[in-house]
């Protein structure tokens, strides 16, 4: 397959892809990618980690006396979760590395998003004063810089072995 | 194998400098570079705009974040929803966009298009700075103003028929579910190409 015809395909999975999840966002994907898997794991790193013993997931809202935070529509990990599948899925890769790297990804993916969540609260119990910036320029570079350098190493350790050519 | 790996180190090495090169550019400058953008941005709106009037675009400072802030009217008397709701000029409506998504794509296209590897020297990475800046520069101009058109006009839709979608808000669910980050990074990947291929390489 030519690099063009990964790139098309690359763009037409993406966007079939994000077609989907923008149709069932209302329809209860809301209610399951935020609130269970994206704001109640990261209250619970914030009252395990951060000693925050009074956070508390309410709904998509992480909620403590100290600082409330609302995860909205893009700010659970879909965003980049939908471009590495999309990559790994178009990408020269076998079967096996394809299909653990959509695993490994998607793990990796919501550890970084949950560490950028982390940061995020932690902006805002020091005051919020960085919030803004965190939020809008560093984090967006950070989770695409961590899940590119992701996709590039499967890339480099996942590409099918050259078949042997002729012995001398 | 190694050869990638070291390849691969260097590319990070370089993304990270280069990232923590703009961002601290993108915090001190990020206020003039906004101010700077709305005019081009009220004349972008005033073509591709013709739902509605801007009565007003300007930057400003809300609680933490510095957002562009836009209060439109519409343009002529339009029908909305089942109901045929009739909305006049006059009516005001206002939209909020974080100042931090346009210069998130910034940031994002020009780290990435300086940190790729270079074959051909300082040639390359000029001709490639010079069409990721284009290159960006149309990205953002798809995105902070077209989301703030699309948000005036989903703040009517939604009140009075909340199952209808027009292709501006899909246009903004696409920026939003990575989207920009695609945007972005496809800037950066047509200038690296461009800059390979003008400085006499095979891309």
């Amino acid at each position: 397959m030519s690099i063009r015809s990964r790139i098309a395909l690359f763009a037409a999975l993406f966007l079939g892809m994000q077609t989907l999840v923008a149709e069932a966002w209302d329809a209860g994907l809301s209610a399951i990618l935020i609130d269970r898997w994206t704001v109640a794991p990261c209250a619970w790193l914030a009252r395990h980690l951060l000693g925050q013993a009074d956070a508390l997931a309410i709904g998509s809202r992480v909620v403590s006396p100290a600082a409330s935070m609302n995860v909205l529509f893009g700010c659970d990990g879909s965003d980049v979760a939908l471009l590495l599948v999309a990559a790994v899925l178009a990408a020269p890769l076998g079967w096996k590395p394809r299909v653990a790297g959509i695993l490994a990804g998607l793990l990796f993916v919501f550890s970084v998003n949950q560490a950028r969540l982390l940061a995020l609260y932690c902006s805002l119990l020091a005051g919020g004063r960085w919030f803004g910036t965190l939020h809008e320029v560093v984090a967006p570079l950070a989770v695409v810089a961590l899940v590119l350098s992701f996709f590039l190493a499967l890339l480099a350790f996942g590409r099918p072995a050259p078949a042997p050519g002729p012995s001398l | 194998m190694r050869e990638w790996r070291g390849e691969l180190r260097n590319f990070l090495f370089r993304l990270f400098g280069f990232g923590s090169l703009l961002v601290a550019l993108a915090v001190v400058f990020g206020e003039p570079i906004t101010r700077t953008a709305i005019p081009p941005m009220q004349a972008w709106l005033e073509l591709v705009d013709r739902s509605y009037v801007s009565v007003r675009l300007e930057s400003r400072q809300e609680g933490r974040e510095l957002m562009i802030h836009r209060e439109v009217t519409p343009r002529h008397p339009h029908v909305l929803g089942p109901r045929q709701r009739i909305v006049m000029p006059g009516t005001l409506i206002e939209t909020n966009v974080s100042a931090g998504l346009l210069l998130q794509t910034l940031v994002l296209g020009l780290a990435l298009a300086c940190a790729w590897p270079v074959r051909r020297g300082w040639r390359e990475i000029g001709i490639r700075l010079v069409v990721a800046s284009v290159l960006l520069a149309v990205a953002v101009a798809l995105d902070v103003p077209l989301l703030l058109y699309a948000f005036a006009w989903n703040s009517e839709q939604s009140a009075v028929d909340p199952e209808a979608r027009s292709l501006l808000v899909y246009w903004g669910d696409f920026l939003q579910l990575g989207g920009r980050y695609a945007l972005a990074i496809g800037a950066a990947a047509g200038a690296t190409a461009a800059g390979r291929r003008a400085s006499g390489g095979v891309f």
